[in-house]
């Protein structure tokens, strides 16, 4: 399975990025085999819709789940109507936060944010 | 003079919020309207439409104003995500088995249902807000109001003059009370006048906003004039920058606590007292010979 985390970094040892949809990029990890890979979002960038943005690229790119710090209300939308769940974490390192999840611990957002502003 | 030449559209803006654009708009249309001519008023202030309150005039109108809004027929769709590609505003979300729509991300551009290939797409309509219309013997007022939430405020805008444009050659003249600031639906407003009052006041933020208000206007090569609002004596702060733009002072309205009172009630500044009558009667006839 696809798992995305919104990174401030190329590697696992990056920190988290708490934004989502304006998360610069994203490090893809398969879950059985540990490889992973960067995605470049342009969340950054745009003006607006940075969350339907990027949801629409981790779909694209066959993404099953996502762990960010929190989810816009519309990023979220996108989300669940391709029922792909959103974790929350609080911070730290990528691989601690796929370690995290793994031992169940990250909460799953049921409820969006408010959204973030540029 | 002021309706020597029919459809003549003056603009009243200011940059800062709060000078007195609404007020002085009101009074200078009915210092023209006391000498007989017809007046337009049009309030394009449309997140905060005011100008009814100092006029007592019967609503005739209620328009709704309307933009395209995406109706995609997923029996036509063949998912290809173009729409969504090209909407810059992010409207639009490519899943993989439909697209999803966002309402209030939509600037009703009609853009994806011209690429659709398939003519998947249809119009359907979203209210962004209503123009009001009062009419009474030799006077109307255009009132644009955004409804909440809303965010297409230039659109609007447009709207409302589009409407004021088909009535214009009625009026001998037509005042537009603009939004405050510089920025979209400012511009929106004066767009299409041929002069331009700026209202201001002499505070450090009043002589801020107007220079912003000036740079912003450039482009539109607008005959334009400034009048100071709560003037108490000393303007050399706006004195200073007019001066170095060439631009004209043609009134200073002193601090007046009858303005206020009389704000209180729903009267605007020329029904503050005979010396008000008088101000704008002075501004009209300035007005005139400008306008000749």
């Amino acid at each position: 399975m696809l798992i995305a985390i919104s990174s401030r970094g190329d590697t696992l040892d990056s920190l988290l990025d708490p934004r989502l949809g304006r998360a610069e990029r994203f490090i893809l990890i398969d879950s059985d085999s540990q490889a992973f890979s960067v995605l470049e979002t342009a969340g950054t960038q745009v003006a607006h819709g940075a969350g339907i943005q990027t949801a629409q690229m981790l779909l694209k790119a066959g993404v099953k789940l996502v762990i960010s710090g929190d989810c816009g209300p519309k990023a979220f939308q996108v989300f669940q109507a391709a029922s792909v769940p959103v974790y929350s974490a609080v911070g730290g390192m990528i691989r601690e936060a796929l370690a995290a999840w793994k031992r169940n611990e990250l909460p799953m957002i049921g409820q969006p944010g408010g959204a973030h502003k540029v | 003079m002021i309706g020597s030449k029919r459809g003549l559209k003056i603009a009243v803006a200011s940059g800062k919020g709060g000078t007195g654009k609404t007020s002085v708009a009101v009074s200078l249309a009915l210092a023209v309207r006391k000498t007989g001519r017809s007046v337009q008023l049009i309030d394009a202030d449309v997140e905060c439409p005011n100008a009814h309150h100092f006029l007592n005039l019967d609503r005739r109108e209620s328009i709704s104003v309307e933009v395209m809004l995406p109706r995609i027929d997923p029996s036509r769709c063949n998912l290809c995500g173009e729409c969504a590609k090209f909407c810059s505003y992010q409207a639009l979300a490519m899943l993989s088995d439909r697209v999803m729509l966002f309402p209030d991300m939509c600037h009703g551009c009609e853009g994806c249902w011209v690429i659709c290939p398939c003519s998947a797409i249809e119009k359907g309509a979203q209210e962004i807000g209503r123009i009001l219309c009062w009419t009474t013997d030799g006077f109307e007022l255009l009132q644009g109001r955004l409804n909440v939430g809303q965010v297409l405020t230039p659109t609007l805008i447009r709207r409302l003059h589009s409407m004021a444009d088909e009535t214009r050659n009625r009026f001998d003249l037509t005042i537009v009370d603009c939004p405050p600031g510089t920025a979209c639906p400012m511009m929106a407003a004066v767009r299409g006048a041929d002069g331009l009052l700026l209202v201001t006041e002499p505070t450090t933020f009043g002589r801020h906003d107007l220079e912003l208000a000036l740079a912003a206007v450039r482009r539109f090569k607008l005959p334009a004039e400034v009048i100071i609002n709560r003037s108490i004596g000393d303007d050399g702060i706006i004195d200073d920058l007019c001066r170095s733009r060439a631009i004209p002072i043609i009134e200073r309205f002193p601090e007046d606590r009858k303005i206020a009172v009389a704000y209180s009630e729903g009267h605007p500044m020329i029904e503050a007292g005979s010396d008000w009558a008088e101000r704008y009667s002075s501004l009209r006839k300035h007005l005139d010979r400008a306008w000749s």
